[in-house]
């Protein structure tokens, strides 16, 4: 790190993929005696979102530790682990919300489309124009539902043809049809889950690449849960989808891919969610999986 | 009675009997409370009620209207015609310059310290004399309005003089509301702008002054109110005791309210106790009108969307 | 409609099961004909291409417990998995029976008993399962009781070519002529004969199987489970 502060651009990139092509082989190897047998459909799936080492540390103490995964293009990835466990801890550090934590430190590589998302470079706004995320409680901007599902495409510059994008998002978020004649009324007369569904709009609206998910059902009832579900499956031909989630079952239900973090914030494995949750290769998570640990 | 005796043996409220000695303990304090709390409203109704009854027919369109006079006879229904207009122009330009800067400066501040200065010592440093400052006499700010303002920088027993020291004067309680209102924006609002890809000053723009700013402007309103009744700053600035004009520009004298009040209380002739009545009327009228926005601003935001 | 993916799945899992039906059928059918063409290739088809059943069947194994693992479902979608996973063992046995035949083919080299109607009672057990594959699709309750009361005739068929074929063993005279090959020859024909009709028999139990995990599917009545 050290050395890319001194050196200028052009080096950098240079350094960068030098850095690449010498770590892919150790990893590789790695994840060939770990991946191999479990993950039967790796084959063909391109990773957009790498996590390299990646350990997040809140002043002294260490919340995540050193994390590897390749997350696979327009599927749903969903983390599980206990409370504490450090899963919101490493779905910030994707679009780097952690930055906002004063305390807040972060090691190693997180790799989206190949850049080092911490890289000097990379400017952490841009990169949330690239992923978007939603939030646990529904947070809809105090305006009317148009405005807000037009906020991300006015600030990013997106603003041609409004009224069509604001539609498509909202047609994508299964919202249309239900407040299509409303559009000018406050999104907060809308019940949780359509707030929810209205938050999904409006990060989808500007089109980004990734949308984090950060427990988007838990504060909701179960009907409205089942929607955000549904949705969220539907998304995952579009976008790639990463959701932490408290709730196994949802995991099961949506997920193509599982993260299981364990207390410590350790990431104990990652697999197809239908081996994960039928045979997973650590006794722990079998444990957590089945109820017997918590 | 037999029915009296099978319930009092099979009682499940039995051991209970203390709740009533419990219950008069309460009813006790409850009518401490009310007793304390009608020492203010009892105070605040009588006082009103004297200055009214005071000044009962004083308070006529020639009061607003005309510059006071040394004779009391002028101030008299049908009499030449003498008034408060002078002082109330005057406290009006001070109030609407303060007002100007305080929310400048107290608005910047408060942003400033609540969404860019990162949490650490000197921050909480200058927060915890922010606070201080908001409980330093007004007299004293009047001592820094003269050393800086007049002197100083030069600009003498000016209203702008007596703006600046004003804004001074509640700064600091400004900034804290403001502080106040901007910490009670919640994060989840400011995140759900950060993760469209909003910049910090974006976020501030959108989504934390448009959610804070009905808690801001109250808390600004309230200090003007305060502001409006201070004597003592503007007498330390030199301001006018009593103008026969209002004042014509930010640099040349001017007289207040307050300090207009006061003038007529002093005065030997029991005829301008009755003036001054009608002085404070009319400065409680401002006040309360000031007051009454503050409440309407609030309102007005908080229902809208 | 909510739970839609899950809902396309439940659809998926019902189709394959009817789909894994008309394969064992399809199966059956080789194998009768076979049986009564003495066509050896096709029973070697049907013996090498029972792969494809028990491949079909760890499929919708694992679909099943994809579905409970991944899905929890419960009432009416539970029942419908737990009964297609059942369903599903009693089709890939068929498909085993289907294979029986095509073996007795290969070993028979001549008929002894034409009098016994081993193509009548195979098409009148492979009859019974097309109609508990039917009672599945459609949920037919009705068809269930139907199918359950038809194995009655069926065991009632095969127990009469059983003992035609038993009591003319015992009536067969051997001479000082017959050789100890043509004995040998004979019992074998015999056994292969009374296997033929005791696998016949078995498919009709399967289909009465499948009805019976049909039944508690749709009603949650376990009467014909026993």
């Amino acid at each position: 790190m050290s050395d890319d502060t001194s050196m200028n651009e052009t080096p950098t990139i240079e350094t960068h993929t030098e850095a690449k092509s010498t770590d892919d082989r150790s990893p590789a190897s790695e994840a060939d005696a770990d991946v191999a047998g479990m993950d039967d459909q790796s084959i063909g799936e391109e990773t957009v979102i790498e996590a390299r080492d990646l350990s997040v540390f809140y002043g002294d103490e260490r919340a995540l530790q050193p994390v590897n995964v390749e997350i696979p293009d327009r599927q749903v990835t969903a983390i599980i682990g206990p409370s504490g466990c450090g899963k919101s801890t490493f779905l910030r550090s994707i679009n780097r919300m952690n930055d906002m934590i004063d305390v807040a430190r972060v090691d190693g590589e997180l790799l989206f489309r190949d850049t080092n998302v911490y890289g000097e470079a990379v400017d952490p706004v841009a990169l949330r124009r690239a992923i978007g995320m939603v939030f646990q409680k529904p947070n809809p901007f105090p305006k009317s539902i148009y405005d807000n599902v037009a906020y991300g495409l006015r600030i990013q510059g997106k603003d041609d043809d409004l009224d069509e994008q604001v539609e498509s998002a909202l047609r994508r978020a299964a919202l249309w049809d239900e407040v299509s004649d409303r559009l000018g009324e406050s999104a907060l007369d809308m019940s949780g889950g359509q707030q929810q569904r209205l938050c999904i709009a409006r990060a989808i609206a500007p089109d980004p690449e990734v949308i984090l998910m950060d427990e988007p059902a838990s504060a909701l009832d179960p009907v409205a849960t089942s929607q955000i579900e549904d949705l969220i499956e539907e998304l995952a031909r579009d976008y790639t989808v990463v959701i932490v989630t408290h709730n196994m079952q949802q995991a099961a239900r949506i997920s193509d891919k599982t993260m299981v973090f364990l207390t410590g914030g350790e990431l104990v494995e990652f697999g197809d969610t239908s081996r994960i949750f039928e045979n997973p290769d650590n006794q722990r998570v079998e444990d957590y999986i089945t109820g017997k640990f918590g | 009675m037999s029915d009296a005796e099978v319930v009092s043996e099979s009682d499940p409220f039995a051991g209970t009997s203390d709740l009533d000695r419990k219950r008069t303990i309460g009813r006790i304090f409850v009518g401490l409370c009310a007793a304390s709390a009608l020492v203010g409203i009892v105070a605040l109704v009588v006082l009103i009620a004297d200055v009214l009854y005071q000044s009962w027919g004083w308070v006529t369109w020639e009061f607003l209207t005309y510059p006071p006079s040394q004779f009391a006879e002028s101030y008299l229904p049908g009499g030449r015609g003498a008034g408060i207009y002078p002082a109330l122009v005057g406290s009006i330009f001070l109030i609407a310059l303060t007002a100007l800067f305080t929310i400048v400066l107290g608005v910047g501040a408060a942003v400033y310290l609540e969404e860019y200065a990162s949490e650490g010592r000197l921050t909480a440093f200058i927060e915890a004399n922010i606070a201080n400052l908001a409980g330093v006499p007004s007299i004293v700010y009047g001592l820094l309005g003269l050393a800086i303002f007049v002197r100083a920088m030069q600009l003498g027993s000016s209203l702008l003089a007596g703006a600046l020291t004003l804004t001074l004067l509640i700064l600091p309680i400004v900034i804290v509301a403001s502080q106040e209102a901007i910490r009670a924006v919640p994060d989840s609002q400011r995140h759900a702008a950060y993760g469209v890809g909003a910049t910090d000053w974006e976020v501030i723009r959108d989504v934390v002054l448009p959610s804070a700013l009905p808690g801001i402007m109250t808390g600004t309103i309230l200090s003007l109110s305060r502001a409006i009744g201070e004597t003592a700053p503007l007498i330390m600035v030199g301001a006018a005791t009593s103008m026969f004009v209002p004042p014509d520009s930010p640099l040349g004298p001017f007289a207040a309210m307050p300090m207009q009040i006061f003038d007529w209380a002093t005065m030997p002739d029991a005829t301008f106790q009755h003036v001054a009545a009608a002085g404070i009327v009319v400065l409680l009228t401002v006040l309360l009108a000031m007051n009454a926005t503050a409440v309407y601003i609030r309102h007005r935001f908080e229902t809208e969307l | 409609m909510a739970r839609k993916e899950y809902q396309k799945r439940l659809d998926e899992l019902r189709e394959d099961v009817l789909y894994m039906g008309e394969v064992v059928q399809e199966r059956m059918r080789m194998g009768l004909t076979a049986l009564e063409s003495k066509d050896e290739t096709l029973a070697d088809e049907v013996i090498t291409r029972d792969a494809e059943i028990n491949e079909l069947y760890l499929a919708l194994e694992r679909e099943c417990t994809d579905l409970i693992a991944l899905q929890q479902p419960v009432a009416g979608d539970l029942r419908f998995i737990a009964a297609s996973f059942k369903i599903i063992t009693d089709l890939e046995r068929v498909g085993d029976l289907a294979t029986n035949l095509g073996k007795y083919t290969k070993q028979a080299e001549r008929d002894v008993y034409p009098d016994v109607d081993v193509q009548g009672i195979g098409a009148f057990a492979l009859e019974m399962v097309e109609d508990a594959m039917e009672a599945y699709a459609a949920e037919d309750t009705d068809a269930c009781y139907e199918i359950d009361e038809r194995d009655d005739e069926l065991d009632a068929m095969c127990e009469r070519a059983s003992g035609f074929v038993v009591r003319d063993l015992i009536e067969t005279e051997l001479t000082e002529d017959t050789t100890d090959a043509e004995i040998e020859r004979l019992l074998a024909d015999v056994s292969r004969l009374l296997l033929t009709i005791r696998d016949l028999e078995r498919v009709g139990d399967h289909a009465v199987n499948v009805a019976a995990r049909t039944l508690y599917m749709v009603e949650n009545d376990d009467a014909l489970i026993y």
